[in-house]
């Protein structure tokens, strides 16, 4: 037997046809790893250690820093609950 | 008798309305493989792009087109793009495409942390690369040495992207590793044992146990760099009464930074290994060896990173054993060099595209392979460390090497992936350009080392005997961009008018070609049972398969 382009196919099980699942979409592999980003952006602006350095750059560094943590760990716990479709 | 192809619908999977959100959520093994290749060709160009600018500027004596900091930014992105986001995320991309095709397998074991390790290393990649714009790119050089990325040598943020992205990086390479290995070890097809996969998936799965050991050094390492700059430790800086030691980075680096070679040449050699058999209608010759050898590299890759620091003033014994260590591993690899010359030894030779870049790559790897050899040597590599020598082995070794592999499976396995040819004349065409302009751009550098030029200076005075070869090397960089481009164009020509493809255009043996091109979704509508090494000779041949003779 052929598979339509000429090429036989091997042999394959002789059992039933099966179902086959494949795991669904998701969003959470792409926002957990842009999250991840996140926060890295916020330490990249994080004063170096002994630098003089005013209060918004610590503010600005340490927000940006707790956005990307808060969004891996929402990711992190959403992709974790995520139904798998059956 | 049930054949693969079929219209099944599959359960899980949803398609979604819309183009970019079912790319964005993609779980299927070779749409991320896509991904990955498509990302790291985009990658390949801006790596391309710094290596002109830097050609540009060593084209004569005296030169000042660019300035010496970005020079220096240039110098370092080239070879952390090159290295992070364009060779290791490019040979993932194969391999997650055709590893679950390869060994009759429906998915990675693991696909979410699959489309995981994808995003990973593609936010990663921008994240370094974003320093572009505030003019502080990493400027320390790929290898990053302490300590010059202690605050007081490198106040700006350069080296704070450097030591992040390098995290996040490091994060994708162990997802996508950890997938590779448990794939290849739990989710083989019936009768595909470990002595019937293809070569490609020995590579692939020793590179992924290479990742896995190694990885963790250089993100260690990069943390580490990240607190001396933020918390005030001191893991590298020199004279405090801490303790801390620059030369402990090149340990962590380098223990990372060797294996990492064969991290980058392994499934390239796997590649090769797939296509020069197919191009000379012959089953590769000795198996057995090409498999067991893959193993040998792996295990000694990890005892031979101090030879990259003969002249750190490491003791003689030490000198005496990475010396030694560095010798060794050459004999494995030229079991494999050894392996493909007696695969295409009496064969039916088929120069296509594909082998021409194999053939390429076993000539242009064993070259750089021989000055590896030469390097080992301790006194001779006092003489050239840090030259343009050095800048010629390696380019031999990873862009004669990898990157003519890459093509050779770019070309071998597009038919597979898009259910269209690339066109052999522009093949033929770009294949030359590329192999004159690499040869004219890189073998020039072991003379240049050889008299005495520095990598990573900035300029040069006039006198030195440098001027002529350099500004052959600019000309063949200028070559090499030529070829890259006629690849572009070829793709994009081959994908509107390209020659429909079919499912095994070059009479391959092994199973993604008993799929449709592209293969559906669930790439087999029953899961085959494999009974040799070729299973797609087995079937195209029944008169003479090779499960009778025991393979």
């Amino acid at each position: 037997m052929t598979n339509g382009h000429g090429t036989p196919t091997p042999t394959v099980t002789d059992e039933e046809e099966e179902h086959i699942h494949l795991p669904g979409p998701s969003w959470w592999p792409f926002a957990l790893a842009l999250f991840l980003t996140v926060a890295m952006s916020g330490l990249t602006i994080l004063p170096h250690y002994g630098a003089a350095a005013s209060a918004i750059r610590w503010i600005v560094a340490l927000v940006i820093f707790a956005i990307g943590a808060i969004g891996m760990a929402w990711s992190i716990i959403s992709w974790g609950l995520e139904v798998s479709e059956a | 008798m049930a054949t693969y192809a079929g219209a099944v619908a599959p359960t899980g999977r949803r398609f979604q309305n819309s183009a970019l959100v079912d790319w964005i959520t993609t779980s299927d093994h070779k749409k991320i493989g896509i991904l990955y290749i498509v990302t790291s060709f985009l990658f390949f160009f801006i790596g391309g792009v710094e290596a002109l600018l830097l050609r540009i500027q060593l084209t004569r004596a005296n030169l000042q087109i660019i300035s010496p900091e970005l020079f220096n930014q240039l110098f370092t992105m080239h070879g952390t793009t090159m290295v992070f986001l364009v060779v290791m995320p490019i040979l993932a991309g194969f391999a997650n495409y055709l590893v679950p095709l390869m060994i009759g397998a429906r998915d990675m074991a693991f696909p979410k942390i699959n489309a995981l390790g994808y995003w990973f290393f593609l936010f990663g990649g921008l994240f370094i690369n974003a320093s572009f714009i505030f003019g502080q790119a990493p400027n320390a050089g790929w290898y990053n040495y302490a300590n010059q990325t202690e605050l007081q040598f490198a106040p700006g943020l350069n080296e704070d992207f450097w030591a992040l992205g390098i995290n996040i990086l490091g994060v994708a390479s162990l997802a996508s590793a950890v997938n590779l290995v448990v794939t290849i070890l739990k989710m083989r097809a019936p009768g595909m044992t470990m002595n019937r996969i293809p070569l490609f998936c020995w590579t692939t799965l020793v590179m992924a146990v290479l990742i896995l050991g190694a990885m963790p050094s250089l993100t260690t390492a990069s943390i580490e760099i990240f607190f001396d700059r933020h918390l005030g430790t001191s893991f590298f800086q020199v004279g405090t009464s801490a303790g801390g030691d620059p030369i402990l980075w090149q340990h962590l680096f380098w223990f990372f930074g060797h294996p990492e070679v064969y991290i980058l040449i392994l499934p390239a050699m796997g590649m090769i290994s797939e296509v020069l058999p197919v191009f000379s209608r012959k089953p590769v010759f000795g198996y057995a060896f090409v498999a067991w050898s893959t193993v040998a590299i792996g295990f000694l890759s990890f005892g031979v990173w101090a030879h990259h620091m003969f002249v750190a003033g490491l003791p003689l014994v030490a000198q005496g054993f990475f010396a030694i260590t560095s010798m060794v591993i050459a004999v494995p690899t030229a079991v494999k060099i050894f392996n493909w010359l007696g695969t295409i030894w009496g064969g039916a030779l088929n120069l296509k595209t594909p082998m021409l870049n194999a053939l390429a790559f076993v000539a242009m790897f064993t070259i750089g392979g021989l000055t590896g050899v030469m390097v080992a040597v301790v006194p001779f590599d006092w003489q050239v460390s840090a030259s343009y020598f050095i800048v010629a082995h390696f380019h031999y070794v990873l862009f004669g090497g990898t990157m003519f592999g890459v093509f050779a499976g770019t070309y071998f396995w597009f038919p597979k992936i898009t259910g269209r040819m690339l066109d052999e004349r522009l093949g033929k065409l770009q294949f030359w350009i590329m192999f004159i302009g690499f040869n004219v751009t890189f073998f020039p550098m072991h003379i240049v080392g050889m008299l005495g030029m520095s990598r990573r200076i900035y300029t040069y005075p006039a006198g030195l005997g440098w001027d002529g070869f350099n500004t052959i090397e600019t000309i063949g960089a200028f070559v090499i961009a030529v070829g890259a481009a006629i690849f572009a164009y070829n793709v994009w020509y081959s994908l509107r008018h390209g020659e429909v493809a079919g499912d095994n255009p070059w009479g391959a043996f092994t199973l993604e070609w008993a799929t449709p091109s592209p293969p559906p979704v669930y790439n087999f509508k029953q899961i085959p049972v494999v009974r040799s090494r070729r299973p797609v000779w087995d079937t195209d041949h029944p008169e003479d398969p090779d499960w009778r003779r025991g393979h």
